[in-house]
């Protein structure tokens, strides 16, 4: 854990030096970096971006929390997102979630405890025609299946396991 | 620069620019408002002050938030109206919701005749008289501890120290954010020598002549800090200081 934190505080330094100018208003840029980087966003992390750019942690805090997109918990590997729009929630989009949650043992929102999986649902990612949709990381999955989604999330989660 | 206005058919003299509300408030209208505060620039979030304006050269009347409106020459202002009150009254409908039990709150009901529930209150609020004004987090960042942030949105807003936890190093428990809290939900107890605020138990600094407490000792030397001064000139309350000065005036060695 100790060697994973040390090697965390080197990149959030590198990133930090990108912002040279220190200004106020690169802060949520730097957010967006330091979470492309580590995931998520450690509290380490923020109590150094603010003494970085000279601003309180409240204040940092607070716009962290203001954005969804933004995450203060640790995130998995992979994340899997359902649509739950209208258009998909017909078409069976709750059924998917329920089984996506009975297959990993987490809730919408919710980490695997090995850091693989993140579940999440999302109100609409309009793709209304292509419903019920499941999101794989960045890559649309339409006209999803329960077969289907087990088949892809197994794949996903053995191909962590060699390493 | 002074500008003329009308408030309630009364003429009034005023600086240009400053609050609407200050401005009536002065004039001796009665207009609640909760979230203000003269000590930090308004946010209009409590929504209670809303009052009647009908600017020179317009014929209709706009229904405003008076306290982040600025005063200009001939202004038509009415602070009470049936139209207002009901606004009034269903903002403050809102702000139940919120913080249904909060004293002052249900005394403006009282006063507002709002008798109805219609929003399911929220139940789960970490400060349940909280309205989210953030008075706390703004009087706190004036005074340059920024020790308190809103964090979240919607229906997960919150206020208090960041990270979730108790107070941040940043607090120094001076207790201004109670004291401007409008619905007084923050709580804070003191004993003869203690003060627990934000979950964080601070050290009393006590008078060195009566033993009252002044202020926690992290407040009085941020203080000294500030003002460049030494620890030493925060350690007499505020009555021995007067004593002091007087038993001085009248020494003999003078």
């Amino acid at each position: 854990m100790s060697e994973t934190q040390a090697s965390d505080t080197g990149r959030v330094a590198a990133i930090l030096a990108r912002y040279p100018r220190r200004d106020p208003g690169d802060l949520v840029n730097i957010l967006h970096d330091l979470q492309a980087a580590l995931r998520y966003l450690p509290e380490s992390a923020l109590q150094e971006t603010a003494s970085y750019l000279g601003l309180s942690p409240a204040h940092v805090y607070g716009v962290t929390t203001f954005y969804h997109g933004f995450h203060t918990e640790p995130r998995g590997e992979h994340t899997c997102t359902v649509c739950m729009g209208t258009a998909c929630h017909v078409r069976g989009a709750p059924r998917l979630l329920e089984q996506l949650e009975r297959d990993t043992g987490v809730t919408a929102g919710g980490t695997t405890p090995d850091l693989s999986l993140t579940v999440e649902e999302v109100s609409c990612v309009g793709a209304c025609a292509l419903g019920p949709l499941v999101l794989i990381d960045d890559e649309y999955h339409g006209h999803m299946t329960g077969e289907r989604l087990s088949r892809l999330v197994d794949e996903l989660l053995k191909k962590e396991e060699p390493t | 620069m002074d500008v003329e206005l009308i408030i309630d058919d009364v003429p009034v003299t005023a600086a240009a620019g400053a609050s609407l509300l200050d401005v009536a408030r002065c004039a001796g209208r009665d207009v609640p408002a909760l979230c203000h505060h003269e000590a930090v620039p308004a946010i209009a979030s409590c929504r209670l002050c809303l009052i009647e304006v009908r600017r020179p050269g317009r014929d209709w009347v706009q229904l405003t938030t008076s306290c982040d409106y600025p005063v200009s020459a001939g202004l038509v202002v009415v602070t009470n109206s049936p139209r207002i009150r009901k606004h009034r009254g269903m903002n403050l409908e809102l702000l139940l919701r919120r913080a249904p039990d909060a004293p002052v709150l249900r005394q403006l009901a009282t006063q507002f005749g709002v008798t109805r529930a219609r929003f399911a209150p929220v139940t789960d609020a970490p400060l349940p008289d909280c309205i989210l004004c953030e008075l706390c987090v703004r009087v706190c960042c004036a005074l340059d501890y920024n020790a308190l942030a809103a964090t979240g949105r919607g229906h997960d807003k919150r206020v208090g120290p960041p990270f979730g936890r108790t107070a941040a190093k940043d607090c120094v428990g001076c207790g201004s954010c109670v004291e401007a809290c409008p619905t007084a939900c923050i709580p804070m107890a003191d004993t003869a020598t203690t003060r627990t605020i934000w979950g964080r138990t601070f050290e009393l600094l006590t008078c060195v002549r009566c033993g009252r407490p002044i202020t926690t000792k992290a407040h009085a030397a941020a203080m000294a800090a500030g003002a460049d001064l030494p620890v030493k000139s925060t350690d007499l309350c505020e009555v021995c200081k007067a004593r002091l000065t007087s038993e001085r005036l009248a020494s003999p060695r003078r």
